[in-house]
Formats: C-alpha cells, structure tokens, sequence
C-alpha cells in the first residue's frame, strides 16, 4: 500500500533523473560500448568500418612507436611515484607541524594545481628555453655552463624535461591530501612517537606512513590513472617530438586518429589507457591487500 | 630520551626554522614561472633576450592588448568563461536532481552504480566515439558541441559527490515540507537545493576549474576561432608567436590570472573540490 506521499513517485524520478541520464548514457556509456565496436574495425573515420575482430590490438602489440610511448607514459607514472608522492609527504608533514604563515605557505604549494596543464606546459617550454629559459641561467650562473643544454630538442633530456612540469603541478593535490590525513592523526600518537625519539624521515616512515596508508594507497593509485592520461604539457612542448621521444600514449592516440586518419587504431591506443589503469589497480590491491594499521 | 628543557627548546627551535626555510624555499620556487611570465609580459623582446631574468626597468604594457587583441586571448577568454558557466550550471541542476532521487526518493543502488561507474573512466577511452556522435549530430565546431561533453564527462563525479551529502540531510526537513501540502518538485527546489550549497560550491568550483583548464576537447571539436577557448589559445601562441617572448607573457598571464584570483576569493571550496576531484580515476 502506498501512502499518499509517495504517490507520483515514479513520474516524478524519471523526469528527474533523466536530463543526467541522457548526457551520460550517449556520451560515457554508449560511447564506450562505440569505442569497444571501433577498435574491431578498420576505420578513418569516414565511410563504413570493415570489421577485423582484433587485428587492432594484434597490430598494437607488434607496434615499436606503441611501446615507446608506452615507455614514456610509464616513465612518468615512475617519477610521480617515487618524488612526487614522496615529497608532496614530506612536505605535508612538516606544514603540518608549523602554526605561523600555515594557510599562506598551504595555500602556495597548492596553487600550481588551479592553472591549466596548457599554460604550465608553455611556461616551462619558454623556462627551458636555450636562450631565455632560466634552467640554462642557473647553470651558467653557477659555473656549470657546460652542462647547458637544448632541452627540448635533445632526445636524451627532452622526457624528461616535458615531466618535471607535470610532477610540480600536480604534486600540490597530493599534498592538500596528505596534510589533511596527517592532521587527522591524533596528536599524541605523533608527540609520543617524538618523546620516544623517533625524528624526521624515521617518524615518517615508521609511524605516518603506516598510519596512512590507505591514503597513501589511494594517492598511489590516483597519480599512477591520472599520470598515464597526460597528454596537454607533451602537446603543448613538443608535440611529443622529437621523434616521439616525449610522447605519452595519449599523444599517439591523438597523432593516430586525427593526424594519421586512423580513427579506429587511435581508439585502440586509448583503450590501453583503461586497460593499463585497471591492471594496475588489480595488481597494486592485489599485493598490498592489509597493510593499513588502526589507531 | 629524557632532555633537559632548555635544551629541547633550542633543538625544537632550531628544527622548526630548518622547517621555515625549506617550506618557504619551496613556495617560492614553486611562483617562479609565474614571477617569470610576469616580469616578461611587461618587456619587449629585446630586453628579454639580452636580460631574461631582470625585473623591468620601465613597465611596458603594450603587450597585454596585442595578446587580448591581436593572440585574440580576450575573446578566448570570454568563450572560456561562458562554456565553464554554462556547463557548470547544467551540471549542478541535472547531478542534483539525480542525485535527489538516487539519495531520496528511489533507494536503489542500481542507479547510483550505473551513474557512479563512469569515475573509473579515462575521458580519452570516450573522447573518440563522443567526437564521431558529436560530428553525427551536425554540431562539430559549436559551442554546445564542448559544453555536451563537459556536462557528460562530469556527471559521474558529480552525483557521487552530491548523494553523498544528500544522505546526510535529515528526513525532517522534507516530511515537514510534505505536511505543508507541498509536492517533491516544490521539496526540492525551495529546500534541497538551496540546503545543498556546500556540495554545490564543492562541486561547482571542482567542475569550473576543469572546464576551464581542459585542453584536448575542445583542441578536437573546435577548430573555429571564433570558438576555441584560452587553452586553445597557449597553443597557438607557441605556434604562432613562438620568437615574441613578451607577447607570450602576456598571454600566459592573461591564462593564469583568473584562476588565481578564483583560487584566493574561494580558496577552501577550491581545496575541498579538487581533493573531493582527485577520486576520479
């Protein structure tokens, strides 16, 4: 029996829901059941799709330019790991233990994440410029001239230098994260751990990061998604050249299916984002199932 | 490790300005580029090239109106801001609505799973196919063409966000508002809606910013200048301005001031948006 409130309910829901239902089913789910339909195909983008089954993603595992890109998208997965995360703690750390300037100093470790990756990828490209870029400066300034370099344009350097801006801007959100989960820690815990005598990087490793944990499995897994997804500062700095020596696998995918007039194959290369992240996440949960410890 | 206080003191103290000076050598190496692009939007090329790092001995501001103008960053500008506005609108009307049913009216969680499925995807697996419907659609190179996608691409996070706030509202204030005579509609517009303002800033400023700062869709869908929007623009600029240094200071200054005065008039909604952001996969 239903009571009079809930009487038009189900009218009601359907003319609420739906405007959102609309936009996300055509855009996210239908499209993914297209991209899944397009990476069987051979396809321009024009004319009719001829079906292949999986000649694409046989195609793709034979492809050399594929797992160079590969390559560098995990190379940059890497550095986010290992100095990103990494710093980003430390940093929270000890803006967690200061009363004085907290909010101003918060404030600007964080503020590289609200500009886009576009305008953070022109800045560094004009910073590593051979002439005027402030790289080449220093090293001059120091005495280490010698080591000047064409950053951009040397094949060694280039990767490089096309991920420092992405692990600089982005290292402010897992900072913002890390601060929070580190003032939730109850203080005495950390002011006991300090009377018993443990001190910086041995108070962060044996007490914070166990403490942690599960935010720090969730920051992992967030920088690992969204660092195989880059693609703007590549664009934006070299368009992934020279070569494809500072391509992600995003930039092949979009030199494939819009340069390349290879619509179908593109999709392909982007389906291997969804792939490689998931993997990932499977294989990361898989190995650190209870690490966590309760306080 | 019994100290005796004095000395814990002074060590303490020493420690806490090591802390001081690296955090605040951070913060300031971290506004660098900005402080960088600043000083070279108000030189001209010569001085830049002869003293690239040397503040300006007079302020030349000729190259602000040549990017507004001439780069076209003024009108780039104007076209990002009505897309982030619009898509930001639409997103917050529509994932609230949905998110009312899903946390109110319709307990299942089917709808919450089939809506909430979409965070684990990377936009670049449905970039392509939404490009193709967008083009079957005949609304290649429009301006409804970025906002659809925006709205789409953002549901997702958005709904999370608000079902999780909207279970928290007591069942009070509607059982109140029903008694009163009045119908879920009215429930819903004159008093979940205006209630929800925290999630709404949180997601609303979380949506904007990603609008404003996205760069490889509307690099696909539009290639009218008329249309394109500011990060559409850095890219031209390095295509087509790449020797004139100050003009491109200009521009870039133009790209990053308006984010970082959001960023200082809604720094705690900016904070918890992107953090409440960063669970999109």
């Amino acid at each position: 029996m239903r009571s009079k409130l809930h009487r038009g309910d189900n009218l009601f829901s359907a003319v609420f829901v739906s405007p959102a239902f609309v936009f996300y089913t055509v855009f996210v789910i239908y499209a993914i059941g297209l991209s899944f339909f397009y990476t069987m195909t051979k396809w321009k983008g024009v004319g009719t799709p001829v079906f292949v089954w999986f000649r694409n993603y046989v195609n793709l595992v034979k492809d050399a330019e594929y797992w160079q890109v590969a390559g560098n998208s995990f190379t940059l997965v890497l550095l986010a790991l290992f100095i990103q995360n990494p710093v980003a703690l430390v940093l929270a750390y000890l803006t967690s233990r200061i009363k004085f300037a907290f909010k101003p100093i918060r404030s600007v470790i964080f503020l590289p994440c609200v500009i886009s990756a576009a305008t953070t990828g022109l800045m560094f490209q004009l910073l590593f410029n051979a002439d005027i870029g402030i790289f080449n400066g220093i090293l001059k300034a120091i005495g280490l001239g010698f080591f000047q370099h064409v950053w951009l344009s040397d094949s060694k350097t280039v990767l490089f230098a096309v991920a420092l801006p992405q692990v600089w801007q982005y290292l402010g959100i897992q900072f913002i994260i890390f601060l929070a989960a580190i003032q939730s820690i109850p203080q005495e815990i950390i002011e006991s751990a300090r009377i018993d005598g443990a001190t910086g990087g041995n108070l962060i490793l044996r007490i914070i990061v166990p403490l942690l944990w599960e935010v720090i499995a969730i920051c992992i897994i967030l920088t690992v998604t969204g660092s195989l997804k880059a693609f703007d500062m590549s664009w934006i700095m070299t368009w992934g050249g020279p070569g494809l020596n500072s391509a992600y696998i995003s930039v092949l995918m979009y030199r494939h299916a819009f340069k390349g007039f290879n619509f179908s194959y593109g999709t392909t290369i982007a389906m291997t984002i969804l792939l490689w992240s998931v993997l990932f996440i499977v294989v990361f949960r898989g190995i650190f199932r209870k690490r966590g410890v309760a306080y | 490790m019994a100290l005796r206080p004095g000395f814990y003191a002074l060590k303490e103290g020493f420690f806490r300005s090591l802390i001081y000076a690296f955090l605040i050598g951070y913060a300031l190496v971290s506004l660098v580029p900005f402080f960088w692009a600043l000083i070279s939007s108000l030189k001209d090329n010569d001085s830049i090239l002869r003293q690239p790092f040397s503040l300006p001995k007079v302020f030349l501001w000729g190259n602000y109106p040549r990017a507004w103008l001439e780069a076209h960053m003024g009108l780039y500008t104007f076209n990002t801001a009505l897309y982030a506005i619009i898509s930001t609108v639409t997103i917050l009307v529509t994932s609230a609505m949905a998110a009312y049913v899903i946390a109110r009216v319709r307990k299942g969680n089917l709808l919450y799973l089939y809506f909430t499925l979409g965070i684990m995807i990377p936009i670049h697996t449905v970039l392509l196919p939404s490009f193709i419907l967008i083009r079957n659609f005949g609304l290649f190179n429009s301006r409804l063409s970025v906002i659809l996608l925006y709205i789409a691409f953002n549901m997702s996070l958005s709904i999370f966000i608000m079902v999780g706030f909207l279970k928290g509202i007591p069942h009070e204030l509607e059982e109140a508002a029903f008694m009163d005579g009045a119908t879920r509609t009215q429930t819903f517009f004159r008093i979940i809606f205006p209630i929800s303002q925290p999630a709404l800033a949180t997601t609303g400023v979380l949506t904007f910013l990603g609008v404003w700062n996205e760069f490889l869709i509307p690099l696909i869908l539009l290639t009218n200048r008329a249309l394109k929007v500011l990060t559409n623009g850095i890219n031209d600029l390095r295509e087509q301005y790449g020797q004139n240094y100050g003009l491109i200071g200009a521009g870039l200054c133009i790209s990053f001031l308006p984010m970082i005065l959001l960023y200082i008039a809604f720094q705690e909604q900016v904070i918890a948006g992107m953090t409440a952001g960063a669970v999109k996969g």
